[in-house]
C-alpha cells in the first residue's frame, strides 16, 4: 500500500522540533528505514511528521570525556565506517555489520534504531550491553535516560509522546568486544543476538564483563553470569562456564515472573520466547569465545 | 520563526546530474517520484516494503532503498537512478560483464543491483564470498545469482583487454 495522507514539517531547530511534537500525533522522521514501511503498511496513521533532517546540531558523532556521542541523524553508514568508533567503540560497528542491509544503512539512524526500540534489534543489544544513556529533550528541559530504564516492551520506550531524542551516549575503553546473532536468514533481524564487552587486567583477568541478550522478550543483561566470569582469564573452559551461566539464568528468569519485560507477554509468545532461551546460551558462549580471539 | 507542516511539499533536488523541482504530497515515496513525477521508470518497484531491492537508487552516492524514502527526504539532494549510470565508464564495463555472463534474465532486480554496484569501491569487496555479501539486500528471482557474481568478480578482479565470452554466447 501507499502510506497515509499526513502533513510534513521540516524544522531547523531542536526547539521547532519538539513544539511541534506537541501536535497530537506527531512523530519524528529521521532516517525513516522503520518509519517509512509502517506507513506503507499503515501500520500507523500519524498526523504530522517531524522531519529532523534540517536540524544542524544533530550531527555529532565525537568523544565527550569517557563516552561517545552520536547525534540524532547520524547514519548508520558513518558510523560503521568512522575510525573513531572503531578504536572507542568497536562494539558498535560490529554488531552495526549485522543489521539490516547496506541500502537500509546508508539512510538508517543509530538513534533511531534504538528509539525505535523493535525488542530483537542489535543496537538497543549494544546500548543494553555498554549501559548507554539517551538524552532527550521537551519543551525548555532535556534530561538522561539509562538503558536500563529505556526499553519498556515491544517498540514501547521510555520517552513522553513530545520528546526529541537528540543523543545517544556510549561508554567507551572496552578492551575487547564481540556481537554474535542467530537468525534465520543472514541480515535478518536476530532471534537471539548477544553482546558482550570486557576489561582486563595486566594479567589479562577479566575485571569488567557485560553480556546483553537481544530476543522478542526485549534486550536484557545477564547479571548473574557475568558475576560467575569475573577474575578469570578469557579460554575455551571460561566460555563454556558462561554457556552454563546463562543457561541457569535465563531458565530461572523464565520460570519467575520478576523480570519486568517477560511479564508483559508480549513479543512473539511463549513458544518464541522458549526457542530465543533455548538458543541464547549457546549465541552467548559464541560471543565469549570471540572475545578471546 | 516557526515552521508549518503541510500536506504538500515543493522538492527540489539534482537528479542524473540535473536540477529538478516537484510539488508533491508528503506521503510521496521516492520510488513513485522517480518513476511518476519524473518518468524514470529504470527504477523498479518489487516489494515496496525495504527487502528485495528492486529499487535501489543513489542518494547522495549511497545505494539507498527508494520505497522506504519519502520524496520529501531528498529535498537537497544529488539522487542518480540507473539511467544516471549510462556515463559512467566503469559502469559501462559492468553491463558488458552482465551480458557476457547472463548475469540477468527478466531484468526486473538488474537497475537495483548496479545502483548498489555502482555506490560502492571495488577495493572493499575482493573476492567472491565479498561481492556476495555486497549483493545480500538484492533479491534475484531467475538467475540463482552465480551468474553476477561471476560477471561482478569478472569486471572488479580480473584485468581485461576484452569482455570474455560467457557461456551460451554465440559470437
Amino acid at each position: 500500500m501507499k502510506p497515509p495522507p499526513f502533513r510534513y514539517a521540516r524544522p531547523t531547530s531542536r526547539a521547532e522540533a519538539c513544539t511541534l511534537l506537541e501536535e497530537p500525533g506527531a512523530r519524528v522522521l529521521a532516517g525513516g528505514q522503520s518509519l517509512v514501511p509502517m506507513l506503507t503498511a499503515r501500520t500507523i496513521r500519524p498526523t504530522t511528521l517531524v522531519d529532523l533532517a534540517g536540524i544542524e546540531d544533530l550531527q555529532r558523532l565525537e568523544l565527550d570525556g569517557e563516552e561517545l556521542v552520536i547525534g540524532a541523524m547520524v547514519r548508520q553508514h558513518t558510523v560503521e565506517r568512522s575510525p573513531l568508533v572503531e578504536s572507542t567503540c568497536p562494539l558498535l560497528a560490529r554488531a552495526l555489520a549485522h543489521v539490516a542491509h547496506l541500502q537500509v544503512r546508508s539512510q538508517g539512524t543509530v538513534v533511531g534504531s534504538i528509539a525505535h526500540a523493535e525488542p530483537a534489534a542489535e543496537l538497543p543489544t549494544v546500548l543494553v550491553a555498554l549501559d548507554g544513556r539517551v538524552v532527550a529533550t521537551r519543551a525548555d528541559s532535556t534530561r538522561s535516560i539509562p538503558a536500563a530504564e529505556f526499553f519498556l516492551g515491544p517498540r514501547r520506550t521510555a520517552l513522553a509522546p513530545d520528546e526529541l531524542v537528540v543523543e545517544v551516549r556510549l561508554p567507551v575503553g572496552f578492551d575487547a568486544v564481540a556481537f554474535v546473532e542467530e537468525s534465520r536468514r543472514h541480515h535478518d533481524l536476530p532471534i537471539v543476538g548477544v553482546a558482550v564487552a570486557a576489561r582486563l587486567d595486566r594479567s589479562a583477568r577479566v575485571t569488567e564483563l557485560r553480556i546483553a541478550v537481544g530476543s522478542a522478550d526485549g534486550p536484557r543483561r545477564l547479571p548473574g553470569t557475568e558475576q560467575a566470569l569475573l577474575g578469570d582469564c578469557i579460554d575455551d573452559a571460561w566460555c563454556v562456564r558462561g554457556q552454563h551461566a546463562a543457561t541457569t539464568e535465563l531458565q530461572l528468569d523464565a520460570t519467575s515472573d520478576t523480570h519486568p519485560v517477560t511479564q508483559l507477554g508480549e513479543g512473539g509468545g511463549a513458544a518464541a520466547s522458549a526457542h530465543a532461551r533455548h538458543l541464547a546460551p549457546v549465541v552467548v558462549r559464541r560471543a565469549l569465545e570471540r572475545l578471546g580471539a | 520563526m516557526s515552521v508549518e507542516p503541510t500536506s504538500e511539499v515543493q522538492v527540489s533536488l539534482r537528479v542524473n546530474g540535473e536540477e529538478v523541482t516537484a510539488t508533491v504530497p508528503a506521503r510521496r515515496l521516492l520510488s513513485d517520484l522517480v518513476r511518476d513525477e519524473l518518468g524514470l521508470t529504470g527504477t523498479h518497484v518489487g516489494c515496496e516494503q525495504g527487502l528485495c531491492g528492486a529499487c535501489t537508487v543513489l542518494v547522495d552516492g549511497r545505494p539507498s532503498r527508494s520505497c522506504t524514502m519519502l520524496a520529501v527526504q531528498v529535498a537537497g539532494a544529488e539522487l542518480t537512478t540507473v539511467e544516471g549510470l549510462l556515463g559512467d565508464p566503469a559502469m559501462a564495463s559492468m553491463r558488458a560483464s552482465f551480458t557476457a555472463h547472463h548475469a540477468l534474465q527478466c531484468g526486473y532486480c538488474t537497475p537495483g543491483i548496479l545502483c548498489t554496484l555502482a555506490g560502492v569501491d571495488p577495493v572493499d569487496w575482493p573476492d567472491d564470498a565479498a561481492v556476495r555479501e555486497l549483493l545480500a539486500g538484492n533479491i534475484c528471482r531467475c538467475t540463482g545469482y552465480q551468474h553476477i557474481v561471476d560477471a561482478v568478480c569478472a569486471a572488479w578482479h580480473t584485468p581485461q583487454p576484452g569482455s570474455p565470452p560467457g557461456p551460451g554466447s554465440d559470437e
